[in-house]
């Protein structure tokens, strides 16, 4: 990046670290003045004294204090539903609120953020968008306000994130993992300032040429999304208002970026962007209209500074962090999605109605069903009731009760390890993608996930964690280079390790191994044919010993007896990839894996 | 209730706004799926629909929105037993249907209040039934539980509701125009699901600079004073509404000539897609647009137009070529309209 220049004034470690807590307190300002219009804040920190210190501190700044709430709350918590006693008392459906209704106008400390299960974020998404809860639950159709501050306390380390759709609705971001408690100062802001700020936020408006250098900011950062920008809008005026600065100031155009722009960011800005109009149109400029073409000149200058702000705010290398981690994110969401949900299925299951049943064998009773079942009966028993105290005034016999139904969902994924060695590229790399394309159609009907593992030089990559995504599979697939040696080993020990996790969140793993079998890159990275092979049978058989149904397709031109030696080391069917069409294949397979 | 952002103000999203408006002209098209990324505004958009539609009579008291000029089988069973209707106006409903919904609020089910009290074997109706003649909208509707997805199918097929629970034996009508939104990232949509709409969209925010501080100082000025904002927008509304309005009126009587029917059918053949639905959206669309645009007759114009958003998600193909299913339907446009 040549217009870099970051390190022009090195700071020191201490003075870095303070001025990340100087962020973090403006941070927790920001979300004190503007509350629900800027979403909330995703606190990426392990737990510690400057964590605490923090949300010590934004509790300070608000009337009521934060509350907590676990990321695995259940979806009949969050949304509300049946007030099973109060309807037992009265005889009719009656609401109790849920955690987001009661929540309305107030601090929550979602924690473990980074655990939330896919099928509760878009109940947190719904609120964070529409400020309401609207549930359809129990014989209860109800809307609720609900307009909530969300503080994502995420815990996440190397693989994990909170959801995306999450992430999203938070205009803000802090990290406080770098500061040190030493750093951590009396804050520089009283209750008072953030009152002052909230209530002149609505009186102060921004100008079209700070929203359009917010707007460009932000495309040059690769961030789309409108919301995204509406947060960047609300939360430059509240710094605004907070520093006393106008808009376009670096007080307030720094911490934006540091706080809303940079850990969302999906590229490096760069000094000259796209929207600038072309060298032809200049020259015209120039011929007609002199002023307007020094505005644009001064436009461009200005533009050029908030660049440069932007690059200047973070190390040239910390930004390629920033952009991995960014890209690391994406990858992982639909993993740390599924996991959940996979976990949650093990733990019950998804629900598929009711029966009958009784409360002692840990059934969980289902109180809108029970209370229908022993509604008809209720005139009948009344009058039966011959004792002199009639104190019930519902009659629930044993047989009334009906428990809920849970039916774990067989999820099943399906690694596949593609061999993209040299020597399979010259040979089948085409018919063996065209093969996997298939079985990924056939993978989408049987709504299994796939997983794909690459492996070539020395190396074997899970290029895909399991994902029902099919045009990601496919995508990544395409994308996939051929050449270098053959680590059969490796290619094993990665599936074995990946079927492993697979069946640790309780789906039950299956791979489909592409390959000519000609091992030879033995697991320590030896180029040796027969170290190769020796290590590739030998972690076959690990791998045998897992009773992990799989597939080896044989993808040398000629079927090969190594390939045929390997597959029954690994005990799994051999398949030379026929000479016909991909499809046929695709056939056996299917009756031998996934049927 | 809150005040939902004005449709008409909505910068850009034309198609969106468009297929929407179609879907409104002819509930039979079978309602509109969005997707897109995160932040394009498509369940504000849905949502301020609700707003435009035009009132409709109805059997007063009915929970099922009966219609009073429908023959007896287009009516709940009590408006069929009825010797005479009353009618009352009401407008379009526009039904959500939040995530976590449970099936006895989606189909209905025993009233345990009255059941309680009086020994009396009621229905509640559930959301089907509010929505019969009107719009279901499921943001996130990729997340939804699979067995309401089931539920779901089941009456979007055959328009009627049939409960058969809790010793009740309940059946009523629901025609209703499913509208979805949801981002493809967080997962994919079940095939016959897909089936049942009638446009599909994908959706992309604005890229360029001066549409976006467009789109954000309109929904700043909104934030401000919701209220106002709408008066603001008042009459654009109206002028919509009545433009849907009149739509609806004539869209039977609009005229589609055998060149547009032959090409409708000329392009399905091409693309292969299954059975005829693709075929009759296509027509029925054109003719909602041409209504829209107050012409008596729907031209080759007004199919190439739809022509993407009826067939984009109709084609036959592995699951995986999201990506040139569109460019397929495109170039069969050109071929079959050049």
């Amino acid at each position: 990046m040549p217009a870099s220049n970051a390190l022009s004034k090195p700071l020191s470690p201490e003075a870095e670290t303070a001025n990340a807590w100087h962020d973090a307190e403006l941070a927790a300002a920001l979300v004190a003045i503007l509350r629900h219009k800027a979403g909330g804040i995703r606190v990426c920190a392990q737990p510690g004294p400057v964590r605490d210190y923090w949300l010590a501190l934004l509790d300070s700044f608000t009337e009521e204090p934060a509350r907590r709430v676990p990321s695995n709350t259940p979806t009949e918590r969050l949304l509300g539903g049946m007030d099973i006693t109060e309807s037992m008392r009265y005889g009719k459906p009656i609401l109790a609120q849920g955690v987001l209704a009661e929540c309305h106008q107030r601090v929550v400390l979602l924690s473990m953020a980074e655990r939330l299960p896919k099928e509760y974020t878009g109940h947190w998404c719904a609120a964070l968008d529409t400020g309401e809860v609207h549930i359809a639950r129990d014989g209860i159709s109800h809307t609720s306000p609900a307009s909530v501050t969300v503080i994502a306390l995420d815990e996440g380390i190397d693989e994990e994130s909170p959801p995306a759709g999450l992430i999203e609705r938070l205009g803000l971001s802090i990290n406080l993992d770098e500061i040190s408690i030493r750093c951590v100062e009396d804050s520089r802001y009283a209750r008072s300032d953030i009152q002052s700020a909230q209530s002149r936020l609505s009186h102060t408006t921004v100008t079209d040429e700070d929203l359009t250098r917010l707007a460009e900011l932000a495309a040059s950062m690769g961030v789309h999304s409108s919301r995204t920008l509406k947060f960047a809008v609300d939360i430059a005026k509240a710094l605004s208002l907070l520093s006393g600065k106008p808009i376009s100031d670096e007080a307030v155009m720094h911490p934006l970026i540091r706080l809303v722009l940079l850990p969302i960011a999906q590229q490096l800005p760069t000094p000259r962007t796209e929207p600038q109009p072309p060298e032809q149109a200049d020259d015209n400029r120039e011929d007609t209209d002199r002023p307007e073409q020094q505005t644009q000149q001064q436009e461009e200058q200005d533009h050029e500074d908030l660049v440069q702000a932007a690059m200047a705010e973070l190390p040239e290398d910390l930004l390629a962090i920033l952009l991995k981690r960014a890209e690391k994110s994406r990858q992982r969401q639909s993993k740390s999605g599924n996991a959940g949900e996979l976990a949650l299925d093990k733990q019950r299951g998804r629900p598929v109605g009711v029966r009958r049943g009784d409360v002692k064998r840990g059934h969980r009773i289902d109180i809108p069903a029970t209370l229908r079942c022993a509604a008809p009966f209720q005139t009948a028993r009344a009058t039966w009731d011959t004792s002199d105290k009639k104190k019930t005034s519902l009659y629930i016999e044993p047989s009334d009760i009906r428990v809920k139904r849970f039916e774990q969902r067989k999820s099943s994924v399906m690694i596949f390890a593609v061999d993209a060695s040299g020597s399979s590229a010259h040979q089948r790399m085409s018919e063996a993608k065209g093969a996997i394309e298939l079985l990924l159609a056939d993978c989408y009907s049987h709504r299994t996930e796939v997983a794909l593992i690459a492996f070539k030089g020395d190396t074997a990559e899970i290029l895909l964690p399991p994902t029902r995504s099919l045009v990601r599979a496919k995508r990544t697939l395409a994308q996939l280079p051929g050449g270098g040696g053959t680590p059969m080993a490796a290619a094993l020990q990665a599936t074995h390790e990946l079927a492993l996790s697979v069946s640790a969140t309780g789906a039950t793993p299956s791979y489909v191994l592409l390959t000519d079998g000609a091992a030879n890159v033995a697991r320590d990275g030896r180029k040796s044919r027969s170290a190769g092979t020796e290590d590739a049978l030998s972690a076959a058989k690990l791998l045998a010993n897992t009773q992990i149904k799989g597939v080896l397709v044989d993808t040398a031109v000629r079927p090969s007896p190594r390939a045929r030696e390997l597959s029954s080391a690994l005990d799994a069917t051999y398949l030379p990839l026929p000479n016909a069409s991909a499809q046929s294949l695709n056939t056996s397979i299917r009756t031998l894996s996934v049927g | 209730m809150t005040v939902a952002y004005p449709f008409t103000a909505i910068v850009g999203q034309d198609d969106m706004k468009l297929a929407l408006s179609i879907a409104a002209v002819d509930p039979s098209i079978g309602g509109v799926l969005v997707f897109g990324e995160r932040g394009t505004g498509k369940s504000t958009t849905i949502r301020a629909l609700a707003q435009l539609l035009p009132k409709i009579d109805a059997v007063k008291d009915c929970p099922y929105n009966c219609n009073p000029e429908a023959s007896k089988q287009g009516l709940c069973s009590r408006c069929q037993s009825a010797d005479a209707l009353k009618t009352r106006k009401i407008a379009i409903p526009v039904v959500d249907l939040p995530l976590g919904a449970t099936e006895d609020r989606v189909l209905g089910a025993l009233d345990i209040e009255k059941a309680i009290h009086n020994g009396e074997k009621a229905f509640q109706p559930g959301l089907l039934a509010a929505a019969n003649r009107g719009f279901l909208y499921i943001d996130e509707v990729n997340l939804l539980e699979d067995h309401i997805v089931d539920a779901l199918l089941d009456v979007a097929a055959s328009g009627v509701n049939v409960v058969e629970r809790e010793g009740l034996s309940v059946r009523h009508p629901a025609r209703f125009v499913l509208v979805g939104s949801g981002n493809p990232e967080e997962g994919e949509l079940r095939p016959q699901l897909l089936d049942r709409f009638g446009l599909s969209l994908d959706v992309r925010t604005p890229r360029d600079i001066p549409t976006r501080v467009e789109i954000i100082k309109l929904r700043d000025a909104f934030d401000h004073d919701p209220e106002g904002f709408s008066k603001r927008f008042a009459r654009k509304e109206g002028a919509l509404r009545r433009k849907i309005d009149a739509a609806r009126e004539v869209v039977e009587s609009v005229d589609v000539p055998s060149n547009v029917l032959e090409k409708a059918a000329e392009l399905c053949l091409q693309l292969g897609t299954d059975g005829l639905r693709g075929e009759l959206t296509l027509i029925r669309s054109a003719r909602a647009l041409a209504a829209l645009e107050r012409k008596d007759a729907a031209t080759l114009q007004h199919l190439k137009y739809v022509a993407l958003f009826v067939l984009r998600h109709r084609l036959r193909r592995d699951p995986m070529d999201e990506s040139s299913a569109d460019a397929r339907v495109e170039r069969a446009i050109e071929a079959a309209l050049a």
